[in-house]
């Protein structure tokens, strides 16, 4: 092996408190149409101040604490200075020099990756450009300024791109199941910008010596496109090291169309955010029997290793199965809720029926089992019998067909319905409706 | 002598009427105003309307005229810290204080100038032109608060909110020769006062006699859940404070009368001796020389002032940001350099430690007296013109003021006498939320010497 | 006694900082002007501050939290817009961005 690759992965996560995190204005932004959910403090007025969200620093602690961090019981936020439009103070409410806590880890396949920090600050709005319009224009949404963020960042722990995933996966997983954020990359609750430096191998064994280069990849929106923008960078860096390049300090931009990354235009100075304690809030004293109390909320939860043992040993799943649904929080919390009374039935095969989406997940209990009961007793009916039976319900209802024809889709219920009442109706419905509709297409 | 509480009488036994009395205001203002400069809003048809209307003469400020410093965001009212960038700004909310005087029934007459952005001690800074001092219409009224001072000197009205970041209620109050109250840091409400100084800034009264601000610090202090550093401590009873007669030990500090003009320094003996003379007996205390906090001072506040006016980029509200003056870009710049990587230990932090030694002597000081008097000012009213020589102007002139600003303490001008023709100020200053003690001794003061019958010549009786 | 030099450069920095655009005059007046108020201010070296704690709030407050009803203080879209320079639909709007992040 010539090279090795050092990445450390830097989160952020929306929680999903009611309100945000310096102001009363809801929390919830996704859906909104555009600046309906702002006040002078979020849309930074002249004269307003930030009063801090209770709830989101809660949720923050117990996240760390979940990540076996310290929690820091004497904490503040920070005022971080940039300038951008999306920004409306021009500096963003954070934490520096005393994050909410710090020095944890997460396993990952039995390694190690250490977590550097867990911290609490404030979300941007959202720029927009013009596309959308038909101009070259820059837009913005201030629903989202405001909305509490936890940020996590890793030591440059992470050694390849599929542990990386997998380091992703498992936090989101801890999040979602802490029922403090929906951490979902594609609706944006969950953001990921890796730091990743190429390394002559031999080098790093010898000293351990972290490079003074890092790239970090920005505007990545899914665990795939992180696996492919960390791969794409080993392959760049390592390029440049074959020819004696050092590659440079800098951040990136990912492009999901062609699958690499690119420059960012170059800023023109050194970034310097001026970090000072926020002069409009008051410090932090975290007092021990609040920790306490969180720990023990925390035992009381279950997180995904829990589950895992849960489905595996009580509901007697295979790992496989099990873990498929411990992936899927709503679907695991979905077949726990349904499954606790599952008579007579096989656990198995109930948690197949929802994987498979045979049935859906949200019904009640009653009608679960009902449909659970019809697909899991179902009558072995050869193919012959299916096609004798719907060509005979084609013949005998050519009204109802030349309706289906015209594309009214209750005539479909209704031919539907003929050949249940042939065939019984302990069978799968939707087998029967898809071959239905394939022979009354053939025969246009 | 017309007080908050004499004019509610006049009202209630319909021998005024507050629409007589507000159109009457107006008028005046009009007139005096191209000389004065005090005002940059007027909001006329409101207040007339507001006065015409007016059916419950029992709210505590039913009917009484209030001129406003024009950094309190007023809703629906132009508000431009007497800056160009905002001058077209029409804030969408009122400020804490604004609701709470509007709640009281309280009549908004206008807003008034100030340096640009509360960013001076002389109001000549502000974009719009000089408030001119009553006194001397060649003179400045001291800043920021300038145009609320000028405005309540000359009678129009005698009652005016404005604020103070380090000097900038007393400075202008003492340069104007009226009373002028900055509260305990906390005491009052921030939300909707436009920022300068985060950790500094105190909205307060300025009036002509203790008993108004008293009323007035009284229905605007309290906590505010809008506002994560407004004390919760319970307000004191300030009125019941203006009777309460106790006699205090007094601090004065020798380093307090470094630099200060001998006529000031006459005046203020003056002060002393009818101090003494009602009870008041006073010892000398060590305190820190105010050449530091002239220092402290000016990293502090330009590193919050840099840090205040990153918002204003033009794309919510206000003009883009080449629209600021040469002396915001100036504190602009100076705060970042103060708060940037390599230089923030050597000013930003060190000043912050400091500001520990500095609250650590007062808490010292206190131990061995009640309040503290000094004289407020270095020198009176200068003339136009003067402020531009010197890039920290604000910062000499409020030398005396800074230190308790610095540590939060509460104080009060009161005027107490004229050199020259020019106004003299006396200022009191106590530990945390000593609101009641230094009102008590201001008006044992007031009561003893009748200061509110120095009037300027154009002094308007409303 | 001016030990304190300004560059050009050094000042353009903060400006870029500060996102202000100022012209060469302006530069050069802060490049001399700010070695004066430094120095002006170097006396607080005089005062000893080994193992003082920095006071960054007055009050002693600590623990301050939200107390209000949600969307309390919600704007409603006349009064968000009012003192916008541009918009459109629903949206501040912008023309060509000048700065990256």
């Amino acid at each position: 092996m010539k090279y090795k690759t050092i990445i450390g992965l830097e989160t952020h996560v929306e929680l999903a408190t009611e309100s945000k995190m310096f102001c009363g204005c809801s929390g919830n932004y996704f859906g909104q149409s555009p600046n309906s959910q702002v006040c002078p403090v979020c849309l930074g007025l002249p004269g307003a101040l930030p009063v801090p969200n209770e709830q989101a620093i809660k949720w923050t602690v117990l996240i760390g604490l979940a990540l076996n961090c310290q929690i820091n019981l004497s904490s503040y936020f920070e005022r971080k200075h940039y300038f951008y439009p999306d920004l409306p103070k021009g500096y963003q409410i954070s934490q520096y020099a005393k994050p909410l806590c710090q020095n944890g880890y997460l396993m990952v396949n039995n390694r190690k990756i250490r977590i550097n920090r867990v911290h609490l600050e404030e979300d941007t709005g959202k720029l927009l450009h013009g596309q959308q319009f038909n101009d070259k224009g820059s837009y913005i949404d201030f629903n989202r300024s405001g909305v509490p963020l936890v940020e996590i960042v890793t030591e440059p722990d992470v050694e390849s791109a599929p542990q990386a995933a997998k380091y992703l996966k498992q936090l989101q997983l801890i999040i979602q199941y802490l029922n403090v954020s929906d951490c979902d990359m594609e609706k944006g609750s969950m953001r990921c910008e890796p730091n990743i430096s190429v390394v002559n191998y031999n080098s790093w064994q010898k000293n351990q010596q972290l490079p003074d280069y890092k790239v970090e990849v920005k505007n990545i929106n899914s665990f795939r496109f992180v696996q492919q923008a960390i791969a794409f960078e080993e392959e760049r860096q390592a390029l440049l090291l074959d020819k004696n390049q050092q590659p440079k300090q800098e951040t990136r931009r990912y492009l999901e169309s062609k699958r690499q990354t690119e420059a960012m235009r170059s800023k023109e100075f050194a970034q310097d955010y001026r970090y000072f304690p926020e002069p409009d809030i008051p410090p932090l004293e975290l007092n021990p029997t609040l920790i306490q109390k969180l720990n023990k909320q925390l035992q009381t939860i279950d997180l995904p290793t829990q589950r895992l043992e849960k489905l595996m040993k009580d509901y007697g799943l295979s790992s496989e199965t099990a873990l498929v649904l411990t992936e899927n929080k709503k679907l695991g919390d979905n077949y726990l809720r349904l499954v606790k009374n599952s008579q007579d039935l096989d656990k198995t095969k109930l948690a197949n029926l929802l994987i498979n989406k045979k049935i859906a997940a949200d019904l009640n209990p009653d009608d679960f089992f009902t449909q659970a009961k019809h697909l899991l007793s179902k009558k072995n009916i050869d193919q012959a019998t299916f096609d004798q039976t719907i060509e005979k319900v084609i013949i005998d209802n050519p009204k109802a067909v030349a309706d289906y024809r015209q594309g009214k889709q209750t005539a479909l219920q209704f031919l539907l319905g003929q050949c249940l009442r042939t065939l019984g109706r302990q069978i799968e419905v939707e087998q029967l409706k898809h071959l239905l509709v394939e022979k009354l297409a053939l025969k246009k | 002598m017309t007080t908050i509480n004499r004019l509610r009488q006049s009202y209630r036994t319909k021998k005024r009427h507050p629409a007589e009395l507000i159109s009457g205001l107006f008028k005046q203002i009009k007139k005096l105003n191209p000389q004065l400069n005090a005002y940059l809003t007027l909001n006329e048809e409101l207040a007339l309307k507001q006065a015409n209307e007016l059916k419950n003469f029992d709210l505590p400020l039913a009917g009484i005229p209030i001129a406003i410093k024009d950094n309190f965001c007023t809703k629906d009212l132009r508000t431009t810290a007497s800056a160009k960038l905002l001058d077209d700004f029409v804030p969408p909310y009122d400020a804490t204080v604004i609701k709470k005087l509007k709640d009281n029934g309280a009549i908004i007459i206008g807003k008034t100038n100030m340096d640009a952005w509360a960013h001076g001690s002389s109001t000549e800074t502000s974009d719009y032109g000089p408030t001119t001092n009553p006194y001397d219409l060649n003179r400045l009224p001291g800043g920021s608060s300038g145009g609320s001072a000028a405005a309540v000197a000359s009678g129009l009205p005698p009652f005016a909110l404005g604020s103070e970041t380090a000097g900038s209620i007393r400075q202008p109050a003492a340069w104007c020769g009226v009373v002028g109250l900055k509260p305990t840091y906390g005491r009052v409400s921030r939300y909707g006062l436009i920022a300068m100084g985060s950790s500094l800034d105190c909205p307060g009264p300025l009036t002509r006699h203790v008993e108004d601000a008293a009323l007035l610090l009284g229905l605007l202090a309290g906590y505010d859940k809008y506002d994560a550093t407004s004390t919760k401590e319970p307000v004191d009873n300030y009125l019941k404070a203006l009777k309460a007669k106790r006699k205090f030990t007094l601090g004065i500090s020798d380093d307090y009368f470094e630099g200060v003009d001998s006529k000031i320094i006459n005046e203020f003996m003056k002060a002393k001796r009818i101090l003494e003379k009602l009870g008041h007996n006073f010892k000398k205390i060590k305190l820190i020389n105010p050449k530091y906090s002239i220092s402290l001072y000016t990293i502090l506040q330009r590193a919050e002032v840099s840090s205040n006016l990153c918002r204003y980029d033009g794309v919510r509200f206000g003009k883009p940001r080449s629209s600021f003056s040469q002396q915001a870009k100036r504190r602009m710049m100076l705060g970042a350099f103060t708060l940037s990587v390599g230089y923030y230990d050597a000013y930003y932090l060190k000043a912050q430690k400091i500001r520990t030694l500095i609250i650590n002597n007062f808490k010292e000081a206190f131990k061995q007296v009640d309040l503290i008097v000094a004289p407020t000012t270095p020198v009176t009213a200068l003339k136009l013109g003067e402020s531009e020589t010197n890039p920290m102007f604000g910062e000499v002139m409020d030398q005396l003021i800074e230190a308790s600003s610095i540590a939060g303490l509460p104080g009060i001008n009161l005027p107490i006498g004229l050199q020259q023709g020019l106004p003299v100020g006396l200022q009191i200053f106590g530990p945390h939320l000593s609101e009641t003690e230094i009102i008590d001794l201001a008006k044992q003061y007031e009561d003893e010497t009748a200061f509110y019958q120095i009037k300027p010549s154009d002094f308007y009786e409303i | 006694m001016s030990k304190f030099k300004f560059g050009l450069r050094q000042v353009k920095q903060l400006a870029l900082l500060m996102n202000l655009d100022l012209t060469s005059q302006e530069l050069s007046q802060f490049a001399k002007e700010m070695p004066q108020t430094l120095s002006a201010i170097a006396n607080l070296n005089e005062l000893d501050t080994q193992n003082i704690m920095p006071t960054y709030q007055t009050t002693g407050i600590v623990n301050r939290f939200q107390d209000e009803q949600i969307n309390e203080r919600n704007l409603d879209k006349k009064a968000i817009f009012k003192n916008a320079a541009r918009t459109h639909h629903d949206y501040f709007q912008i023309k060509g961005l000048k700065y990256s992040k």
